[in-house]
C-alpha cells in the first residue's frame, strides 16, 4: 500500500476556513490568465503536509500559481496559489496549503463557499514575451516571485491544472477537504522554463514545503467556471473509502 | 495464440525485507511456466517506481531466468531508448550477452519510458524520447549484424567500432516496441516491429489496433533485418476452480495494481508535451473512475476466475487478432505464492488445450489484412 500522509490535521484546522455554504451559484470567469510552476519538493516534509486521506505523489512535488481574473461578480482580482500535488485515491489532485487575492470581497466570497484558505496581498501578474511574471508582496515584503520563462506555444488540451483539494471546516465545524474542480475553456497555452525568483515559506504560510528541483512553467489564457464542490472528504479516512458526493450528504 | 509472463516486480514495503522474496518468487514462477509450456518471460524496466516496480535492471534479472529455464524465451518488455537510462551500445552488448546465454531466446522490447518519476530522475527531456528511441532501434540491428559500426545522429555518436558480442539468433533478434499511446502501435507496423501492448485495453480498441497494425505493416521499412509481425497483450491472470474465489482474488490483485500505477507521476500529467497524449497504462484507469477516491472495475476481457471463464474471454482476445497474450501474475505480494504457483498449473492444464491450434488465429489475422497485399516477411528468430 502507498503511504499515506502524516500531516497534523487538528493542528492544520487551526485557522482554516468554514464554509458557509455547500451549494453557491457558479461563477464564470471569462479571460482569466494563468501561469504555473511546478517543482519537485523534500520528501519528508511533503508527507508531513499530507493529510493522512491522501498519499503523496511519487515523486512530490508543488505547484504555484499565480492568475488575474478581468472580471468576476466581485470585480476583477488576482489570486495565487501554493499547492502540494497529492493523490486522492488513485487521481492527482492539488491540496491547496495557502492562496492570496487582491479583492478582500472575492477572498470572503472564495473562503465561504469553496473553503479556500485565502489572505489579502498584493498579487500581480504580468506577460511579456520572454516571461510571464507572478508575485505576492506581503505587508510590503516580497514573499513570492514565479515566472515562465520563454514560454512557447502548447496545446490547451496538454494542459493538466488538477482539481484542488481545501481542508476546512464545514459550518457544523465538522473538518472535511472539499474538492474544488473548475472547469476551463483554454483559448492560449505556453509552456516554458520554471523560475522562482523569491519564496518565502514563513510569509506564504508554507513552512516545511522545500522546493528542490524544477519541473516544468505553463501558462494559460482561458474562460473558468469556478462551479459548486461535488465532493467530500473526511480528512483521516483514506479517500478511497472516506469520499462523498456532496449531493447525497 | 501463445501465452507468457510479465513481470513489473512490485514489492511491498518494507522493501528491504521484500524484495528478495519476489525475485525469488519470480524466478519460481518462471521455472514453473517454462516446465508447463509457457513460452515467454518478459520483464520491464523501471526506475524509482516505489511499490510499483523494483525492475531496474532487467538484463540481470532475465539472465537468471534464461540460466534455470530450457525453453522459455526472455523478453525485454521494455529496454529504455532514452539517453541517460541507456546507452545504444550497452544495449546493444547487453541484449547480445543475452541472447547467448539464453541459447537464443530474446525477444528485444523497446520503448521510452511514460512517468515523471523516471524521465526526471535521469533529467530526460519528455520532448525527445520519441525520436531517441527512433534512432536508437535503428542502430540496433546494425550494431548486430555489422562486423564494425559508426554513427553520426542527433542522440549518439560514434566511430567505427565493433560492438561485441554479436547475437545467436540469426540474423538478430525479434524487435518489438511497447505500445501504450494511441498511434505507437502505427510506429511499430511502420518499422516492421512487433507490437507489445502494455496498457489494458478494449475488445473494441483492441481491434481497431490490430487493423490499423495489419494493414500498414505490409507496407513497412523494417528497422531489422526481417519484420516481426506480432501482436502482443498484457492481461492478468489468475485461475481457479471455484470461479467466485478466482474473480475475488484477481480483482485483488488488479485493485492493487491499479493502486500502486495510480501513485506514479505520469509524464503527461506533470510535464505538457505533445510527445505524450496519453496517460500511458493509467488511462483507462483513470477515465472509468467515477469519483476521486474510486477505483474502476476491472477492465473487459480479464484472465480471472475459473477455467471456462478464462477460455471465454482469452477466445474473444483470439478473435481481435492478438498473436500473444501475456500475464501479471500477482501485485506486491497480494496473493500468496503457492496460489500464484495453482493458478498457473491449472491455466495450463484447463486453458492451454483450448488454444493449441492456431487456425482461429490465423483466421482473424487474414480478415484483418483482407484489403491488404499479401504479406512479405513474417517473423523469424524462432518467437
Amino acid at each position: 500500500m502507498p503511504l499515506f500522509g502524516a500531516l497534523d490535521v487538528a493542528g492544520a484546522l487551526s485557522g482554516a476556513p468554514t464554509m458557509t455554504s455547500l451549494t453557491p451559484d457558479a461563477w464564470s470567469l471569462p479571460g482569466m490568465e494563468l501561469l504555473q510552476v511546478s517543482f519537485e519538493v523534500a520528501e519528508e516534509a511533503a508527507l508531513a503536509l499530507t493529510p493522512p486521506a491522501c498519499h503523496p505523489s511519487i515523486p512530490p512535488y508543488a505547484t504555484f500559481t499565480v492568475a488575474s481574473f478581468p472580471t468576476s461578480p466581485r470585480g476583477p482580482f488576482t489570486l495565487a496559489m501554493v499547492r502540494l500535488i497529492v493523490r486522492a485515491g488513485i487521481r492527482p489532485r492539488g491540496l491547496l496549503l495557502g492562496s492570496f487575492t487582491d479583492n478582500p470581497a472575492v477572498a470572503e466570497e472564495l473562503e465561504a463557499n469553496w473553503g479556500y484558505r485565502i489572505r489579502t496581498a498584493d498579487v500581480s501578474f504580468s506577460r511579456r514575451y520572454e516571461l510571464i511574471r507572478g508575485s505576492v508582496t506581503i505587508n510590503g515584503t516580497p514573499a513570492l516571485d514565479v515566472g515562465v520563462r520563454d514560454p512557447e506555444p502548447i496545446s490547451g488540451s496538454d494542459l493538466e491544472l488538477f482539481d484542488n483539494l481545501h481542508l476546512t471546516h464545514l459550518a457544523d465545524n465538522d473538518p472535511v477537504i472539499v474538492q474544488v474542480d473548475p472547469t476551463y475553456t483554454h483559448h492560449r497555452s505556453d509552456r516554458g522554463r520554471p523560475e522562482l525568483a523569491t519564496y518565502d515559506a514563513a510569509l506564504l504560510g508554507t513552512i516545511g514545503l522545500d522546493p528542490t528541483y524544477p519541473v516544468v512553467g505553463v501558462a494559460t489564457t482561458a474562460d473558468m467556471e469556478l462551479t459548486a464542490p461535488r465532493f467530500l472528504m473526511d480528512p483521516e479516512t483514506p479517500a478511497i473509502k472516506g469520499t462523498r458526493r456532496l449531493d447525497t450528504v | 495464440m501463445k501465452f507468457g509472463i510479465f513481470f513489473e516486480l512490485s514489492v511491498p514495503r518494507p522493501f528491504a525485507a521484500n524484495e528478495r522474496t519476489v525475485y525469488e518468487n519470480a524466478l519460481e514462477q518462471t521455472r514453473l511456466a517454462d516446465e508447463l509450456g509457457f513460452d515467454q518471460v518478459w520483464a520491464v524496466e523501471h526506475h524509482f517506481l516505489e511499490e510499483y516496480s523494483h525492475c531496474s535492471a532487467p538484463e540481470l534479472f532475465l539472465t537468471a531466468c534464461a540460466m534455470q529455464t530450457a525453453n522459455i524465451r526472455v523478453g525485454h518488455g521494455i529496454v529504455t531508448c532514452v539517453p541517460g537510462f541507456n546507452h545504444p551500445i550497452r544495449i546493444a552488448e547487453r541484449a547480445a550477452v543475452l541472447d547467448i546465454l539464453s541459447g537464443g531466446r530474446l525477444e528485444m522490447g523497446t520503448g521510452r519510458s511514460a512517468t515523471w518519476t523516471e524521465l526526471g530522475g535521469f533529467q530526460a527531456n519528455p520532448d525527445d524520447t520519441k525520436k531517441s528511441w527512433d534512432e536508437f532501434i535503428h542502430a540496433l540491428p546494425k550494431m548486430w549484424t555489422q562486423e564494425r559500426y559508426a554513427h553520426e545522429g542527433q542522440f549518439f555518436s560514434m566511430p567505427s567500432r565493433a560492438v561485441l558480442p554479436k547475437p545467436v539468433q540469426a540474423p538478430h533478434p525479434p524487435m518489438w516496441v511497447a505500445v501504450s499511446s494511441p498511434g505507437t502501435e502505427d510506429d511499430a507496423a511502420d518499422r516492421g516491429m512487433g507490437c507489445l501492448g502494455v496498457n489494458f485495453t478494449t475488445f473494441a480498441e483492441q481491434e481497431r489496433k490490430v487493423r490499423s497494425y495489419r494493414r500498414r505493416i505490409q507496407h513497412c521499412d523494417p528497422v531489422g533485418e526481417f519484420v516481426n509481425d506480432q501482436l502482443n497483450t498484457v492481461n492478468f491472470l489468475f485461475c481457479h476452480d471455484d470461479s467466485e474465489t478466482g474473480v475475488d482474488t484477481g480483482r485483488r490483485m488488479i485493485g492493487q495494481f491499479q493502486y500502486m500505477a495510480g501513485q506514479l507521476d505520469m509524464a503527461k500529467e506533470v510535464y505538457p508535451t505533445r510527445a505524450y497524449q496519453s496517460a500511458g497504462l493509467l488511462a483507462g484507469a483513470r477515465q472509468r473512475a467515477s469519483s476521486p477516491g474510486d477505483l474502476k472495475e476491472p477492465p473487459e476481457g480479464i484472465a480471472i476466475g475459473n477455467p471456462d471463464q478464462i477460455v471465454r474471454e482469452l477466445k474473444k482476445w483470439e478473435a481481435t487478432g492478438v498473436d500473444r497474450v501475456q500475464f501479471l501474475l500477482n501485485a506486491a505480494e497480494t496473493i500468496p505464492q503457492h496460489e500464484v504457483l495453482a493458478s498457473l498449473r491449472l491455466f495450463a492444464s484447463e486453458v492451454m488445450p483450448h488454444f493449441t491450434d492456431d487456425s482461429a488465429a490465423e483466421a482473424s489475422r487474414q480478415a484483418a489484412i483482407a484489403d491488404t497485399v499479401p504479406p512479405t516477411a513474417t517473423a523469424a528468430g524462432g518467437a
